[in-house]
């Protein structure tokens, strides 16, 4: 039962998306679509373009997620398989980064992006993320790396092995569960995000697919099957993922708890 | 040939070997391992984060290739300003109702999905969808929702004869903050469902069962059994659930950018107002720190009056 009223405002938003502008005026919100129609995602699709913001999202956020789970990976070796001086403050430094508001950041970032002149890019946003992306994956690949028993690399130690084929060639291998998790996540929020992409672009050259769908919310205050069209766009890619590795994104938010 | 070398090792040559081969490199290896990663959260998040309290002290407009410092400025503007009583008040209410829906429906959903075996994958799946939808997809969806004409809330009411309650949700001055709440609750309560889950999996089953045979009901043994054992989770999901509700901008902003008026204006969306649109970078600074201090007083706080309650537990 609470499934179900869970389930409408999905409902609502997929049966009106197939719907033309004058089944809605009558039609109302409930009912199937008299005769099923692709206006909605023609019109979001050409007119607005958001086939381009669909290729800016896509080019943005693949590099994020691997570089951010990459360079991560790197900084979660030595924290968690190396003692040394100040392992535990830099642990800290980096989980900290968990708790901040994103507003602490925006007007620095802004004027930095302008310096750097790199404003409207790629490139800043996916700097952007993979900095943001560092305290959960460091968090979380920390912990895993911990887990892992010490005989692992003392045996590749004499087998001539450097610290660099020990993380390559080994940790990394082993941590695939954690990596995958964070594939998930990172993609998911990556995807979704939406205030960097509002400060850090202006125009459609590098805004991703989440503004996109706020210009045409913008644009189209009347027409429901063309916004709804926008947004399921907008959804696929992280519902198809969700869908394909829902154990792993389960586990995802139980390890990475206090990141939202 | 490697085999060869590690079986002739004695164990106690492999130790030192291990040992010395750290010491000698001691901060190198981890000062090259960490540098890609420690330079860029270094620039992008704590020296912006930095920045920002530098700039809350001077006059920057944004523009402007120089500022001045100005002191307290900024600081005493913003607590002589209404508009920030009025969005850390909105904050504070969306604190207290996502504590309560979202929080007791996920447990709810939780215990219910944890007795019932079959389907519970699909289930999990249904609730847990919304956390996979972008803000903005969200705040199309329950826009729509909304619609004063034809949205399914005002249509629900009225053919259920409750007509009169309909409304402009969005618009109208007394009901926009708790319209985006509750849209949000839509999306936190998969999230709380997922991690409530998870603790009551954790609790040993031989628990229950003793509660149990003692003559407990399930409703006892829910209470004096597994609600406490979930205290680890709560501490989590209500951490989580505060630190969500100083930091919400997206749906504030997509489905009404703080409006009417000030009605659902909150910390962030106040800060973007001013940073972004009225160009008072250094006034939106000094918002943006004072919300940092905000949830770090909360936090502390919080955690530490959790942590002295676990204490006199033990």
């Amino acid at each position: 039962m609470l499934a179900i009223i869970f389930l409408v405002p999905v409902y609502g938003s997929l049966v009106t998306s197939f719907k033309s502008v004058e089944d809605i005026m009558v039609g109302g919100f409930w009912k199937f679509p008299r005769h099923f129609t692709f206006e909605g995602y023609i019109e979001a699709w050409k007119m607005q373009n958001l086939g381009k913001y669909l290729i800016n999202s896509i080019i943005i956020t693949f590099p994020s997620v691997v570089g951010s789970i990459f360079l991560a990976s790197l900084a979660a070796y030595p924290l968690s398989r190396i003692r040394f001086k100040g392992e535990k403050f830099i642990f800290i430094l980096f989980v900290a980064g968990l708790f901040l508001p994103p507003q602490i950041h925006l007007i620095p970032l802004f004027k930095l992006a302008n310096m750097l002149g790199i404003f409207d890019t790629y490139l800043v946003l996916i700097l952007t993320h993979i900095a943001f992306g560092q305290p959960i994956c460091v968090f979380i690949l920390r912990n895993f790396f911990i887990s892992l028993p010490h005989e692992i690399e003392e045996a590749a130690k004499i087998d001539g092995c450097n610290d660099f084929s020990i993380y390559w060639r080994i940790i990394l291998p082993l941590a695939k569960p954690a990596l995958a998790v964070l594939v998930i996540l990172q993609f998911t929020w990556i995807w979704n995000e939406f205030l960097w992409g509002l400060v850090l672009t202006q125009t459609e050259q590098a805004r991703p697919l989440t503004l996109g769908l706020y210009n045409l919310q913008g644009m189209f205050t009347v027409e429901w099957n063309v916004q709804t069209a926008g947004a399921n766009i907008a959804t696929i890619p992280t519902i198809i993922v969700f869908l394909a590795f829902q154990r792993y994104f389960i586990k995802g938010i139980t390890l990475g708890a206090v990141k939202g | 040939m490697r085999e060869a070398v590690v079986t002739n090792t004695s164990p106690l040559l492999k130790r030192r070997s291990w040992y010395s081969r750290i010491g000698r490199q001691r901060l190198l290896v981890p000062t090259v391992f960490l540098f890609p990663s420690l330079l860029i959260y270094a620039i992008f998040v704590l020296g912006t984060m930095i920045y920002s309290f530098v700039l809350s002290f001077t006059n920057w407009d944004g523009i402007s290739r120089t500022f001045n410092f100005i002191g307290l400025v900024n600081y005493i503007k913003l607590f002589n300003d209404a508009e920030f009583y009025n969005a850390l008040k909105n904050n504070l209410i969306w604190v207290v109702i996502s504590l309560i829906l979202p929080m007791f429906l996920g447990l709810l959903l939780a215990v219910l999905i944890d007795r019932q075996i079959r389907g519970e994958n699909i289930f999990k799946s249904i609730f847990y969808l919304p956390m996979t939808i972008s803000f903005v997809v969200i705040a199309v969806i329950w826009s729509w929702i909304y619609e004063p004409n034809l949205g399914i809330l005002n249509i629900s009411l009225r053919a259920v004869g409750l007509g009169f309650f309909s409304k402009a949700w969005l618009a109208s001055q007394n009901t926009a903050l708790f319209s985006i709440i509750i849209a949000a609750s839509w999306q936190l309560t998969g999230y709380s469902m997922v991690l409530f889950l998870a603790g009551l999996r954790n609790i040993p089953p031989e628990l229950i069962e003793a509660a149990e045979l003692d003559g407990a009901s399930s409703w006892q043994s829910f209470w004096h059994v597994i609600y406490p054992m979930l205290r680890s989770v709560r501490t989590i999901v209500t951490v989580t659930i505060i630190i969500n509700s100083f930091r919400v901008f997206d749906l504030v902003f997509a489905m009404t950018k703080g409006g009417p008026g000030t009605a659902s204006s909150v910390l962030a969306m106040f800060m973007y107002r001013e940073g972004f649109l009225k160009y008072r970078m250094s006034y939106g600074s000094a918002i943006a720190v004072m919300q940092f201090f905000i949830i770090l007083i909360i936090m502390i706080v919080y955690l530490w009056r959790s942590m002295k309650a676990e204490e006199e537990v033990y």
